[in-house]
Order: structure tokens, then C-alpha cells, then sequence
């Protein structure tokens, strides 16, 4: 037996599907298009074998996006190499049952059997909903099993329905079309029905088309579909019917009824408490503010809370890389190790506290339902730049990396609206990001109060991250109003109820990006940090007889591979206050950010022998021009950096991620290249900016 | 004996290096799931 789920978005329809077949998945793509396959299967008591399609979380089948399109062919059994399901199982989450059964309605018409599993019941039942489950089948014609698929409540009966479905009577739609739209849709089922559909889709399918742009593939070979559509709309429209929304006025009538009658609402104190938060914080003034003042939080909480901690981990680091240095015989593989790996990699992993903050506060905004209100404030200003105010949610996901980001704004219909999303997420700081800040800031920011509160590193790092958002918003407005030009559309969006953060699910999330992080420290920063050390040491070099130490090794080190490239690179990135060694970290952190800090970690070390690794910031703070003494990091040069880094696209993985999710091939590398393009003259113009500014008016 | 272990640990870095990028760039041309954040695969 195969079975599909299908659900809303966030309806729990993948914990589901994870609890049916106990997480033994196949993750792969749909034939031809970007949209993720995941199967599975599980075996019954009677040990027959079901297998499981999970199908993209859609609201309607109204085939708005590449998501909803598949989900409609799947079902209709039109999905190149895949079968049509036996049963269809639909995911209901119980909270927003009036929202969730629009699709229901629709799918009852495909002619299949169906079963409803009436999720996150639970949650309804203590936010006050309360549902007369046996009515509700009754008025459905379908199976309906509560469950709570993260507890795996009511999972048996949910199989044993999925089994019986088969031999019980096929559903129907459950509301009568007023007779002048059924005169009216009649040829368009007609056409359908001789394309070999059956009388039930045609009846789905002659609806649905009243509201589409135009006919998708499983349709578009039916000749003449598309004049007998526009018939049909114009008689509506002269019998006063509105044929484009008829469809939704029709389905959302019945379910207004059937809820009525079976759905009660009862007020619970914490729905009242909610009620009181949301006045602030969805506020026109306040809510903004409010928003500010969260992110402000947290960006003190990264240098302020995490300093001890922070301390401890770098002090272990320093006495790790002296440990290291007394036990091997001097030599190129002490070096290789003192030098090129424990300062490299590890400068970078003494910022997995900041990390770890950074995500546990994501994981507290997200599951106290602080997040969607977030959303919902900033759609004004989404729409204001003409962005969709969906594109939020890819744009918030891009503080922790762009690659998932960019890929979640395939949930955008309109794809010129998915493309701006796409262009401008990289300029959201992502967490690879916040080593370079914190070392640069920790370094050459003073920790000085402002107004007696904020702290001048927590105020100095949210200002890099304001820049980066309002950079985003602002390049967004420009491929509007160029490039990508189409209206925008409103934005609809689930609020859930306020709730106190699980410690258990925080400490996952946490623990799990924190491992991230620590892999990408032992893989690619870790190899990363061996090339440029080779780099660095070789060709070896002799110094002149009677040479001070120190003098040698920035000779040798100059000399070195390492030290020609810089020098290439140099006159590009000193008219913004860099040096050639800067010049090679940037360089270098194309292969993930947090390079530049274990290349500046490599070449320091490197530089100053093997004698131990003291803390990378000190040895900026120490580093002096050896024509003029002047210190080669200042405040100004820092600033310079850190804005750079702010608009640079330094990371080969969203350059793949974009030419991918933008068509590939040709298209998408075009795409690619002008993302990579105008964030790097972005970047360059702006740091030389701050730098020349800055010297201008005094500074640095 | 420490050069050519230097020698063995470079050769291991530009073979992992070199292996990333090739995935990264065909992973980017093809429509295969790419990129070295660890999130997504």
C-alpha cells in the first residue's frame, strides 16, 4: 500500500510522518524540479509493508508555488515516476482547524480514500479548543483520528484507519455549487472529464481553475481549456459572482459552518496574557522598538554575559598550544601543529560561547512565538521595499547561515519576489560571521558604558547587524523597482500562542549548532588552516647573520608563498586600510568566513615562531608597521574590516546555493555572479568609505 | 620522518579541500543538495 501525508506548513505533519516510520527516510528531489522527496515506510501488525510519501506542506491545491503544484500531481497520480496513493492522509493541526480544512475540502474531492489526522490536539485542547471529533467525521465523510504525533498519541488507531480506509465509501465534496456557477463550470468539466479525469476531479479541477493564472501541465494539453475558463468567468461576472474568489468564498463558507457546530473556543488566562503582550508588542511605535530592544539584548548578552566563559575557553587554547609546543621536538611538524592548527583552528573555536548565545537566543525568540510577531512587524517595512512579507522569514533564518535561508525562500510564490528574497539574504550577518566581528570588536572596541547601560562592543556589534538588515531591505527596493519588478502581495501569517521555551528542545538546538560549528572547525578550517600554514613557511628562507628574531621571521614569512600572494593582493585592499596579510584572510575565507580569523591565527603564529600561542587579539593589539612603528590595527582600520565583512559574499557554499535555487546552469551562475558582484563592490565602496572617511575627519 | 608526515598531513588537507570544492561547484550545476554549511546535508 502506498499512503501520501499532506498538510499546512507547521502542522507537526513531519514529526508525523517521523513517528510512522520511525525516521528511516530517503531525502531526494522531485523529477525536474527543486522541491524536496522524502519517502519512507513502515510495516503493519498483519506485516503488510506501507510505504510513506511525505509530500511538501501545502495551504491549498491551488498550485501557487512549484510546492503546491507537485502535491496536486502527486495526488492526481501525474508525478513523472511516481504511483497515485491508496490513501491520502491529511494533517490537521487542531489549533487552526478553520484554516487547515480548506485544504481538506479540496482534497475530499480527488476521489481517494482519506483519512484526517487531527494533530497538536493537545496544544488546542489547553489553548481552550475544544472539538466534537465523531460530528466532525460525520460531517467530513472521512476517518478523523486526534493525535499528538510528538508524544505518538493515537498513532495505532491512525494505522488501523489507514488500513481500513480502502473499503470504506469514497468522500465527496461536501457543499452544492449555486446553479448559475454550475451552468456556468459545466463545459470546463466537460473538458476535463473526456482528458480522462474522473467526475469528482473534474468538479475539483473546474473550480480551482476559476482563480489560476493559467492551466498547469497536467492540464495544459486539454485543447480549448483555456477559452472555456474564460467563459465561464465572464458569465459569473455577469451574474454578479466574483469568479476568482468564489472558490475560497465557498469552501470557507462551509467550513465556517462546520466549525461553528463543532469547534468551541473557550478564553483561557493565558490567552488573555497573550492578548496583553501582543498589544505592545504588535504595536505600530512600540512594536518596532520593542523588536529593537530584543535584538539589542542579545547582542549585549555576547560580549557581556559570555566574557568568563569565553575566557576560560581561550586561556585553554593558549596553554594547549604551549603543552603542544614543549612536548614535540622543534621542527616543521611542531610548527605544523603549534602554528598552522591549534592557532589556527583555535582561534576560531575560543568563539563557540558567542555561538552558543547566539543560537540559544534564536531558540528562545523562536519558541516563545516571539518570532512570527517579529514577521509581522516587519512586513510593513517588507512591503514598503516591495518585498513579500514572507521573504522575512528566509532573511531572519540568514542570522544563522544563508545556505538553509536561501533555500527556505522557496516557499515565496511569485518568483520575482523568491529571486530578491534569494539576492539580498547574504547581507543578513550570519553566524559565521560573528567570530570575525567579536575578535575585531573584543580587540580594538572599549568596553565603555553608554548612558550608563549599554555596553559600547554590544552596541558596536548590533550596529554591524542593523547595517547589514537596512543594506538588505535597501538593495531589495533597488531589485524591485529594476530587475524584479511585480507587485507585492499581503502577507498572511500564523501566530501561535505565547509559550514558555522547553529546556530540553533548547539545549538540542543548541548542542546541535554548536557541534556544527565544531565540525566545520575540524574539516574545512582545520584543512584550510594546514594549506595556509605550508603556505606561510615555505620556501624557507636564511636570514642575514646577527638578524633580530622577530625581524627574520617577518622576512621569512614575507618571502613565503603566502607572502608573494599578499603582496598581489595588496594594492586591491590597501586604499581600504589593509595590509597584505588581511588581504590573504579575506582571501582565504572564501572557503567559509571564520577562515579569516584562523588565516590572521596561522600567519600570527607563524610570524612570532613557536615558542606558544598567546590570544590572537593580543598580537593584533601588538602588531606595529616596521617602516613607520604605528600600530597596523586601529579602531578605524577594525571598522573598516568589519564592514566589509558585513556585504562581502566571502562563502563559496550560498555562490553553489544560489546558482542552484535559481535555476542552475547558465541562469544560475548569472545570478550567482551578479549576487557575488555587486556585494563585493558593496563592500569595497563602503570600507573605503569608513577609511578614507575616517582619516578625513581625523580618525585612526 | 617529521618532513614526511608534514608532507602526508598537506597532502590529506588539499585532497579534502580539493574534493569540497569540486562537490561545491557540481553540486551548484547540477540541482544535487550542495554547500558546506553542515545544516543541509
Amino acid at each position: 500500500m502506498r499512503i501520501a501525508l499532506i498538510g499546512n506548513p507547521n502542522t507537526g505533519k513531519s514529526t508525523l510522518f517521523n513517528a510512522l516510520t520511525g525516521m528511516r527516510q530517503k531525502v531526494g528531489n522531485f523529477a525536474g524540479v527543486t522541491v524536496e522527496r522524502v519517502e519512507g515506510s513502515y510495516q503493519t501488525a498483519d506485516g503488510e509493508r506501507v510505504a510513506v510519501l511525505d509530500l511538501p506542506g501545502s495551504y491549498s491545491l491551488s498550485a501557487n508555488s512549484p510546492d503546491e503544484e507537485i502535491a496536486l500531481e502527486v495526488l492526481l497520480g501525474h508525478a513523472p515516476g511516481i504511483p497515485r496513493p491508496d490513501v491520502i492522509v491529511v494533517v490537521v493541526d487542531a489549533l487552526h482547524i478553520e484554516r487547515n480544512l480548506y485544504l481538506t475540502t479540496q482534497l475530499l474531492e480527488l476521489g481517494l480514500p482519506i483519512v484526517v489526522a487531527l494533530n497538536q490536539i493537545d496544544a488546542a485542547n489547553a489553548a481552550g479548543v475544544e472539538i466534537d471529533v465523531p460530528e466532525l467525521i460525520h460531517e467530513l465523510g472521512v476517518t478523523v483520528v486526534p493525535t499528538v504525533a510528538t508524544r505518538r498519541d493515537g498513532l495505532e488507531t491512525l494505522r488501523r484507519a489507514i488500513m481500513q480506509a480502502p473499503s470504506l465509501p469514497l468522500p465527496s465534496r461536501r457543499f452544492t455549487l449555486p446553479q448559475v456557477a454550475d451552468e456556468a463550470l459545466a463545459p470546463v468539466r466537460k473538458l476535463v472529464m473526456d482528458a480522462g479525469f474522473s467526475a469528482n476531479v473534474a468538479e475539483m479541477e473546474a473550480l480551482r481553475l476559476l482563480a489560476v493564472a493559467a492551466p498547469e501541465k497536467h492540464l495544459a494539453h486539454i485543447a480549448g481549456l483555456d477559452d472555456a475558463v474564460a467563459q465561464a468567468r465572464t458569465d459569473l461576472l455577469d451574474a454578479g459572482i466574483n469568479p476568482r474568489g468564489l472558490e475560497a468564498e465557498l469552501r470557507y463558507g462551509w467550513i465556517s459552518g462546520v466549525c461553528s457546530r463543532n469547534v468551541i473556543h473557550n478564553p483561557t488566562t493565558r490567552h488573555l496574557i497573550g492578548d496583553r503582550i501582543d498589544a505592545i508588542a504588535l504595536h505600530r511605535v512600540g512594536g518596532p522598538l520593542v523588536f529593537l530592544a530584543i535584538m539589542g539584548l542579545v547582542f549585549q548578552a555576547i560580549f557581556s554575559w559570555v566574557t568568563p566563559i569565553a575566557d576560560g575557553v581561550e586561556e585553554f587554547v593558549g596553554t594547549l598550544g604551549s603543552m603542544v609546543g614543549t612536548l614535540l621536538p622543534p621542527g616543521d611538524l611542531r610548527s605544523l601543529i603549534v602554528d598552522g592548527v591549534i592557532a589556527g583552528v583555535g582561534s576560531v573555536v575560543v568563539f563557540l560561547p558567542q555561538i552558543a548565545i547566539l543560537f540559544l537566543a534564536i531558540g528562545i525568540l523562536e519558541d516563545s512565538g516571539y518570532m512570527a510577531r517579529a514577521a509581522l512587524v516587519m512586513d510593513r517595512y517588507m512591503r514598503r521595499v516591495g518585498l513579500h512579507g514572507k521573504s522575512f522569514i528566509p532573511m531572519l533564518s540568514g542570522f544563522a547561515c544563508a545556505v538553509p535561508a536561501i533555500m527556505s525562500a522557496r516557499t515565496i510564490e511569485e518568483p520575482k519576489d523568491r529571486l530578491a528574497t534569494i539576492m539580498v539574504v547574504p547581507l543578513m550577518s550570519c553566524s559565521a560571521r560573528l567570530p570575525v566581528y567579536t575578535l575585531l570588536i573584543g580587540s580594538f572596541v572599549p568596553a565603555t558604558l553608554v548612558l550608563g547601560v549599554f555596553n559600547l562592543q554590544g552596541l558596536t556589534m548590533f550596529a554591524m547587524y542593523l547595517l547589514g538588515t537596512v543594506a538588505a531591505l535597501g538593495v531589495a527596493a533597488i531589485f524591485k523597482r529594476t530587475l524584479l519588478r511585480a507587485p507585492s502581495r499581503p502577507m498572511l501569517i500564523e501566530l501561535p500562542p505565547y509559550r514558555l521555551p522547553r529546556p530540553s528542545s533548547l539545549a538540542i538546538s543548541v548542542s546541535h549548532r554548536a557541534m556544527l560549528f565544531l565540525k566545520r572547525a575540524g574539516t574545512v578550517i582545520l584543512a584550510v588552516s594546514i594549506l595556509l600554514w605550508a603556505l606561510a613557511t615555505y620556501p624557507r628562507s636564511e636570514a642575514a647573520p646577527g638578524t633580530p628574531v622577530e625581524l627574520a621571521q617577518e622576512q621569512q614569512l614575507e618571502q613565503s608563498f603566502l607572502g608573494h600572494l599578499g603582496r598581489g593582493i595588496e594594492p586591491v585592499v590597501r586604499p581600504l586600510g589593509f595590509d597584505w596579510k588581511i588581504g590573504v584572510s579575506i582571501a582565504a575565507s572564501f572557503a567559509a568566513r571564520e577562515v579569516f580569523v584562523s588565516t590572521m591565527g596561522t600567519i600570527y603564529g607563524v610570524g612570532s615562531g613557536d615558542e606558544g600561542s598567546p590570544a590572537l587579539s593580543a598580537r593584533l593589539e601588538a602588531e606595529r608597521d616596521p617602516v613607520t612603528g604605528q600600530p597596523v590595527y586601529t579602531t578605524l582600520v577594525a571598522l573598516s574590516l568589519m564592514v566589509f565583512y558585513v556585504f562581502a559574499l566571502m562563502c563559496v557554499s550560498t555562490v553553489a546555493i544560489t546558482v542552484r535555487e535559481t535555476g542552475g546552469g547558465a541562469t544560475g551562475w548569472g545570478w550567482a555572479g551578479l549576487q557575488f558582484g555587486y556585494m563585493f563592490v558593496l563592500a569595497w565602496g563602503s570600507a573605503f568609505l569608513v577609511y578614507a572617511g575616517g582619516k578625513a575627519l581625523g580618525f585612526g | 620522518m617529521q618532513t614526511m608526515i608534514v608532507v602526508l598531513i598537506l597532502l590529506a588537507a588539499a585532497a579534502y579541500i580539493g574534493r569540497r570544492a569540486w562537490r561545491t561547484v557540481r553540486a551548484g550545476g547540477d540541482g544535487e543538495s550542495g554547500g558546506s554549511c553542515n545544516k543541509c546535508h
